[in-house]
């Protein structure tokens, strides 16, 4: 590529809005410090993964993203997923899955995946941030058991904060707000409530790069690996979901496969530096593009101060207590379940409001979004092709002569529609000719032929002429490769 | 003469100041009316992450039959998504404008050094006249 053209895409990609970027990264950065220690505390790992993973995903999402001002870093989606690998055999296992789920969403971004996600319905959108939202709620009433009465009064206080505060202004962010007026409050009453420091390390210092301390065996592997493949799902899907949210907002586009090698390679780097596995952020993107962020700039700002705020504040965040953290992860919920489909539950159709409930009835059972997914997308496939099968007609009438039956058929044969398809015929009426009018019908698998078949022989047998009539090309290609009504010895199988 | 005029509007008084002038003197010029729609605002008023692209749309919607109430017969309107002054110069260019008639608030402190202004933006950068009605005199 010429270097003019380069240097054009960097000024547009990069420094095509400085201002606006470099302040809403640190709005974002804000934004991100109670997400990332709250997210690390639902993994059950010390702050200081999450913090580290979502500075080192911005920094390299920001270079080898695919969409310019999508925030990434350590998320709620991904962090419920690891909570058993990290129960059950310790940080250093966290990692090592986290490396391999990079360089899975790396081979998945080269095979260029992300066109698939055309599969994965609205429906399924829907129930898998509503879900996410439920769980995200669910993991912090942990944080009251055996706590003081006062945390309630404090997450109450931290809420009223968050909701009421941008009435005043928007320059500043509101959890922000919440968690320094609470902190400032806690430590001046001298407040006997849990603080973030009571939940394990703080970051003092650059990450640093580390193998992760865990055995090169077969058998790590196939500890990790039942982990980094619904990471490596669940954070291409968030992704991907983020991604269009941002192209939808800007009105712009975005490389998808791109985006799934570029967050491969930030969980990989992640990996190395002590961080847990991560993602792109819808609640956190939308406030970058609403706090005026538009180029790769905003992400790795959002990075770098996040980074720095963390080494100058580091002291300041240990006296944080919980439940300002807990007020803000109940606004996160709040922010990323989708209410407008509870009103929408009334007006789509039915079967899409049952593939959205039934997403999140999975993901509630397993605490596995790429279950839930997986289910829903097969519910709609099966809800979908039944819905098509559905639209099979049969209409018949007789010809001038009276001896000829017409039928004329039309719709989608395959496999769901054939039962219904081959009920609508009369094959014992005494008429000398039937004619099967394919003009408006397509047929589109063996099942479909081999219907044709058990029709044909069946008039056949008894005594009526059959005549095939308009079928398409691709309807011809099947018949001749797959039909037996005219071969020698064709007969009516039981089947 | 000026034949293709551009009026950019942000629905503001000074904007419909604006618009005013390009009626009076430039009666004969073909008028295209536009609003940028900030992608800030959309984000601020999505009511469904998943439905991002309706919520753009109905409100590219709402924007559009404003705008088209406030038109005159034979003037076009336009609603483009993007940065306010950026999008006023790439549509100017792509309509072919031989003019920019539009209003300026006169933001003055903070508020002028976070958001600058949108018109003296377009005036840097236009390769082609603008002409600036301000809100004072409006």
């Amino acid at each position: 590529m010429a270097a003019a053209t380069l240097l054009a895409r960097a000024q547009s990609q990069w420094f095509s809005n400085i201002r606006g970027d470099l302040f809403a990264g640190i709005v974002v950065a804000l934004a991100l410090i109670p997400e990332a220690i709250g997210f690390s505390i639902v993994a059950g790992v010390d702050p200081k993964v999450g913090l580290y993973a979502s500075f080192c995903i911005a920094m390299i999402a920001a270079f080898a993203g695919g969409r310019p001002a999508m925030i990434s870093g350590a998320t709620g989606a991904m962090a419920l997923l690891m909570v058993d690998l990290v129960a059950d055999h310790g940080l250093p296992y966290l990692l090592a899955a986290t490396i391999v789920t990079g360089c899975l969403q790396i081979v998945f971004g080269i095979l260029k995946l992300g066109r698939y996600m055309r599969f994965v319905p609205k429906s399924v959108m829907v129930g898998f941030v509503n879900s996410l939202a439920i769980l995200i709620f669910l993991a912090q009433l942990e944080q009251f058991h055996g706590a003081h009465s006062s945390i309630y009064l404090l997450v109450l206080a931290g809420l009223a904060i968050i909701y009421l505060f941008p009435h005043l202004t928007k320059a500043i962010p509101s959890p922000l707000v919440a968690i320094v007026v609470l902190t400032l409050f806690t430590v001046w009453s001298g407040s006997p409530l849990r603080t973030v420091g009571d939940m394990g390390e703080l970051p003092s210092m650059l990450p640093f790069l580390a193998l992760p301390q865990v055995p090169f065996s077969l058998e790590t592997l196939l500890i990790v690996l039942p982990y980094a493949l619904p990471l490596a799902l669940v954070g291409l899907i968030e992704s991907l979901l983020t991604a269009n949210i941002v192209d939808d907002l800007t009105d712009t586009g975005s490389n998808k496969n791109r985006e799934a090698r570029g967050q491969g390679m930030a969980n990989i780097v992640s990996g190395f530096f002590g961080g847990m596995a991560g993602c792109a952020m819808i609640g956190q993107s939308i406030i970058n593009i609403g706090s005026g962020g538009r180029t790769r700039l905003s992400t790795l700002a959002s990075g770098l101060f996040l980074l720095l705020m963390i080494i100058v504040l580091g002291d300041a965040v240990r006296v944080i207590p919980m439940g300002a953290l807990v007020a803000v992860m109940f606004m996160v919920s709040i922010n990323t379940f989708d209410w407008s489909s509870l009103p929408g539950m009334l007006r789509h159709p039915k079967s899409e409001t049952i593939v959205m409930l039934s997403t999140v009835g999975v993901v509630l059972a397993t605490h596995n979004l790429a279950l839930g997914v997986g289910v829903g997308v097969v519910l709609s496939c099966v809800l979908f092709s039944r819905k098509i099968a559905k639209l099979v007609g049969v209409s018949s009438h007789m010809d001038e002569s009276g001896t000829t039956r017409i039928y004329t058929i039309a719709g989608q044969l395959f496999f769901v529609s054939i039962e219904e398809f081959l009920a609508s015929f009369d094959t014992t009426e005494e008429v000398g000719a039937v004619v099967l009018d394919l003009t408006h019908a397509q047929l589109w698998d063996a099942t479909s032929i081999a219907a044709i078949d058990k029709l044909v022989l069946r008039f056949r047998s008894a005594g009526t002429v059959v005549t095939l009539r308009g079928v398409n090309e691709d309807g011809k290609v099947l018949l001749e490769k797959l039909a037996l009504y005219d071969r020698p010895g064709a007969r009516l199988s039981s089947h | 003469m000026f034949a293709r005029i551009l009026l950019p509007t942000d629905f503001s008084a000074s904007a419909d100041a604006a618009i005013g002038l390009a009626r009076e003197h430039f009666p004969q010029a073909d008028r295209c009316l536009l609003h940028v729609l900030d992608p800030q605002r959309i984000a601020t008023s999505i009511t469904s992450s998943v439905s991002a692209r309706e919520d753009r749309e109905a409100l590219e919607r709402e924007l559009l039959a404003r705008l088209e109430s406030q038109a005159w017969p034979g003037e076009e309107c336009t609603i483009e998504v993007g940065t306010a002054a950026d999008t006023i110069l790439a549509c100017a260019q792509a309509w072919e404008a031989d003019l920019i008639v539009m209003g300026t608030h006169g933001r003055t402190g903070l508020a002028h050094f976070l958001n600058g202004s949108v018109a003296e933006r377009v005036v840097r950068h236009a390769r082609r006249p603008v002409l600036i009605e301000h809100e004072k005199r409006a």
